[in-house]
């Protein structure tokens, strides 16, 4: 899956590791996710979303 | 890119690392403790030389408590990793061990394998770790 994620952290002026502290995730997660090489379970997406405040589907789109 | 890790995952790592050490030190005191107890009741009933030689059975019990939890209380990346990790030992080693077998059988030696079975778990174990390492830098 395409995602946005690392533009919306980059504006919170968050580091992966703050991001991932928050979601209560690794870093290798995040950066993972952010790569594309994982795509996040559907309640990590979920949490990743309400931190954003956001929908899923703004945050990530299918390729 | 900084591998930096945060401080839930440090904590984390450390919680697991005292966790498996702790089990690993029980299990290598019963090993000890059982061999030792084994070399004072070698002319008693083989019913207890038995139950004796499977104390260490409590040990692996407390390995593998260990291990679930920490894999339990992995974030969901690091869980995938993990299982990938044990579906690849599983099949390297088990075919390998069943290519091994095949070759015994073909050359007449079915009884008497030259390697033993006590291989099996640390060769497990061995490309557990290799696989997770691979995976992780894929992930990566």
């Amino acid at each position: 899956m395409r995602n946005d994620l690392p533009k919306r952290r980059e504006e919170k002026g968050w580091r992966q590791v703050d991001l991932a502290e928050r979601l209560g995730v690794s870093r290798q997660t995040i950066n993972a996710i952010e790569v594309g090489k994982y795509d996040p379970s559907l309640p990590l997406a979920f949490a990743i979303a309400a931190l954003f405040k956001c929908r899923i589907e703004d945050i990530f789109e299918p390729f | 890119m900084a591998k930096e890790i945060s401080e839930q995952e440090r904590t984390k790592r450390r919680r697991d690392r005292r966790r498996i050490w702790a089990a690993a030190a029980w299990y290598l005191a019963i090993i000890y403790v059982s061999q030792w107890a084994l070399w004072f009741l070698k002319d008693t009933d083989p019913v207890w030389r038995g139950l004796v030689g499977l104390a260490p059975m409590i040990g692996i019990v407390l390995m593998l408590h260990a291990i679930i939890c920490a894999h339990r209380e992995s974030d969901e990346l690091q869980r995938r990793i993990d299982g990938e990790a044990a579906v690849i030992s599983a099949c390297v080693v088990g075919l390998a061990a069943f290519a091994y077998g095949l070759v015994l059988a073909a050359m007449g030696a079915q009884s008497q394998p030259a390697l033993p079975a006590m291989f099996v778990g640390p060769a497990l174990i061995g490309v557990w770790a290799l696989s997770k390492q691979m995976l992780s830098r894929h992930y990566r």
